[in-house]
């Protein structure tokens, strides 16, 4: 096999499906090609990349725009103003709530990917919030010569264990993008 | 009836004028890209622009030889035919206009 077919078979993979005739279109094309095979196999490529994008950008955006919102918002504003303390007691910290309503959307949007795109968000989340904090505890200078390993045995995530918290992180995500799929599942039986 | 269309561009228009030409044939996209000198990543989005306008028509044609799969052929339409002559002779005011 060529790179000219690994690059259509890459297009195949990422074309929607709407658009399979077409690339099927420009595949038949492509085993008539004297010269330029390469080039006719990049083109198709930057066509199916562009179908994938279209149809998927702003799906990918709101999972860039969720990512960014948990790790840059300045929780101790929003849990001031939109957590009572009573949730708190309960084990319903601002986190979760909001992994709830992520997953939530990411379920309603693409059903079928709701369970994956839960699974990253998450690890995500809690991969770059557990770096950062870690390189922001190094920085005291008690801390300087602690090691990652000794700093992720003492950390807790939402007062809990480390494992538990990210449990209860993928949970909270999981919970709301399984709704999701199902309101969605409701919402397009219904219309028929 | 067509979708309002904006001005075609100059790549649009000679995919047009190229099956104009050839109006009675179906032409293949790799026809239509050595007559144009357009790539595939630029030609597959106009042809698929066109068709969904219903500027041009396709069809799968029975492969040539054996052992190659059947290929999409294109045909320009009335539409087609009629966006093609309003963009020339737009072409042609803005020259005159320009000059």
């Amino acid at each position: 096999m060529d790179f000219a077919n690994v690059l259509l078979n890459i297009a195949g993979r990422i074309t929607p499906s709407d658009r399979r005739d077409w690339l099927a279109a420009m595949k038949a094309e492509q085993q008539e090609v004297r010269s330029g095979r390469l080039r006719w196999a990049v083109g198709c490529l930057t066509v199916a990349l562009g179908w994938r994008v279209a149809k998927d950008g702003l799906y990918a955006s709101f999972i860039c725009a969720s990512l960014w919102f948990l790790a840059a918002t300045p929780f101790f504003v929003l849990e001031a103003q939109l957590m009572p303390a009573e949730l708190w007691d309960l084990g319903l910290y601002p986190p979760l709530v909001y992994l709830v309503a992520i997953g939530l959307v990411l379920g309603l949007y693409r059903p079928r990917l709701a369970v994956y795109a839960s699974i990253g968000v998450v690890v995500f989340y809690d991969v770059q919030a557990t770096f950062e904090t870690y390189l922001w505890v190094r920085q005291m200078p008690e801390f300087r010569d602690q090691t990652l390993w000794a700093f992720l045995q003492d950390l807790q995530i939402n007062n809990a264990h480390l494992l538990i918290g990210f449990c209860a992180h993928l949970g909270a995500c999981l919970c709301g993008g399984l709704a999701g799929r199902w309101i969605s599942k409701q919402l397009k039986s219904a219309k028929r | 009836m067509a979708k309002r269309m904006r001005s075609p561009s100059p790549q649009t228009i000679a995919v047009l004028d190229v099956l104009f030409q050839q109006q009675r044939r179906w032409l293949y996209g790799l026809q239509i890209a050595e007559a144009t000198g357009l790539a595939s990543g630029s030609l597959y989005p106009i042809l698929i622009r066109l068709a969904e306008r219903g500027l041009l028509e396709s069809r799968w044609l029975e492969p040539e030889r054996e052992g190659r799969p059947a290929r999409h052929a294109y045909r320009i339409t009335g539409e087609g035919r009629a966006v093609l002559s309003h963009a020339l002779k737009v072409r042609a005011t803005s020259g005159l206009q320009e000059a």
